[in-house]
């Protein structure tokens, strides 16, 4: 199964989940994703889905100036990210658990 | 807008070809997409090395997964009225640009240029070569010489190669330089066959030179006495070279200089052609006219007076 396909409706959620703890740049939070397991994750999606996130007021951002190399648009959660990231993960775990479940029992 | 400190050609291609891809978006939309790219690129090409081609995939497709991801429809969002008429003005270019091209065969007339993309590198290298002595940095008479060859083929291949294949890795402005200075050199290249073709015009063949029907020189004072052995001189130094020095060169004495004495011939060997050249009036000695002289009393010639003698045939005369 294409991976990327499933990556398309949860990377909102992934991309959210990356910034709980830690707020991030953009290749900050590609390299995140990456080494977390989703390999497959694509450099234009998370930069699209930060964008549209940002537009949608779930994220504000900063900027860190940068001494060596360019300087850094860091992002981070807001209340309403934090709350879309609760609700959307509380959809996802509903819906791996159903699909476990279903799977489950298929190979049993 | 934030200015990469290690921006190359590479990542403005790369950025100029997904900025296209995003051309139909209004240019707030589409700014704001890509505002974080740069520096994000620079990072990539840091991190993974190889080129944004081989790390991110094609530019179009990098557009259209930016586009998807960020959940933007194509034309979408609010266009302010100047920023529709620079759309409009936009689309009226790529009108042009098609219009243009259908006329020589092509989709876009930028197509056709895009073709020519390799003889603008060849030709930038060479012009850069030709500025380079054309400026005296190395001495311009060894351009003909192996150092100029090997210079120019030189040039020519690290400007395909960075035209080609964007490598060496170097800042915008820096291409932006290279660019200028091929102009430069493209111009004075333009500029010095012109100014071959100006000196060819010096050939007496040339149709423009007034005095190629001009054989010979013939100066005289304000006297109108003939000069001899007179040599002309251009407001440069430069002796006037008219006419055809060997013309009355008869095989002996010196042979003709390349600084002509005129006249080429001499007034005693060779007239001028009437009219040509103005007759030398002589002022000098007339030549004696042999206007008759006052002569001294006639001498008697000896001859026998007849009228001594009566005629021995005295013919009866009538009065018999």
């Amino acid at each position: 199964m294409d991976t990327t396909q499933l990556l398309k409706g949860v990377l909102d959620l992934a991309v959210l989940a990356v910034l709980r703890d830690e707020d991030g740049y953009g290749y900050d939070i590609l390299r995140r994703l990456r080494s977390a397991g989703l390999d497959d994750v694509g450099d234009a999606s998370v930069y699209g889905t930060l964008r549209r996130l940002f537009q949608a007021g779930a994220l504000t951002t900063y900027v860190v100036p940068s001494e060596a190399g360019p300087h850094r648009k860091y992002y981070a959660l807001n209340a309403a990210g934090r709350a879309q990231l609760a609700q959307s993960g509380k959809v996802w775990t509903g819906f791996a658990q159903t699909m476990d479940r279903l799977i489950g029992e298929e190979a049993a | 807008m934030i200015a990469p400190s290690g921006s190359s050609l590479e990542i403005d291609y790369y950025l100029e070809r997904v900025g296209e891809a995003l051309a139909d978006l209004p240019l707030e939309v589409r700014e704001d997409l890509m505002e974080d790219l740069p520096a994000h690129f620079v990072e990539v090409l840091e991190e993974q090395g190889g080129s944004l081609v081989e790390r991110l995939g094609p530019p179009a497709a990098y557009a259209a997964e930016l586009r998807a991801a960020a959940g933007i429809e194509a034309g979408a969002g609010a266009a302010s009225t100047a920023r529709v008429d620079l759309e409009r003005l936009r689309g009226r270019l790529r009108i042009a640009d098609e219009r243009g091209g259908r006329l020589i065969g092509y989709e876009r007339a930028t197509d056709f240029l895009r073709l020519l993309r390799p003889a603008w590198w060849v030709a930038r290298g060479v012009a850069i070569v030709v500025l380079i002595f054309a400026m005296d940095i190395l001495p311009s008479d060894r351009i003909d010489d192996p150092l100029g060859w090997v210079l120019i083929v030189a040039a020519v291949i690290a400007s395909v190669r960075l035209g080609a294949v964007g490598r060496p890795r170097m800042h915008r402005f820096v291409g932006y330089g290279i660019t200028a200075l091929g102009i430069i050199g493209v111009l004075v290249m333009a500029v010095n066959l012109d100014q071959l073709g100006n000196s060819q015009s010096y050939l007496p063949q040339a149709s423009s030179n007034p005095y190629q029907g001009i054989v010979d020189v013939y100066p005289v004072d304000q006297d109108g006495r003939p000069l001899q052995n007179v040599t002309l001189y251009d407001q440069n130094g430069n002796p006037i070279s008219m006419g055809d020095a060997w013309r009355c060169y008869a095989g002996q004495g010196p042979e003709p200089r390349a600084t002509p004495a005129y006249p080429l011939c001499p007034l005693g060997r060779t007239a001028p052609s009437e009219g040509t050249a103005p007759q030398p009036t002589t002022t000098t000695t007339p030549t004696p006219t042999p206007t008759p002289t006052p002569t001294s009393p006639p001498t008697p010639t000896p001859t026998p007076s007849a009228s001594v003698n009566p005629s021995p045939s005295g013919s009866p005369s009538a009065s018999g």
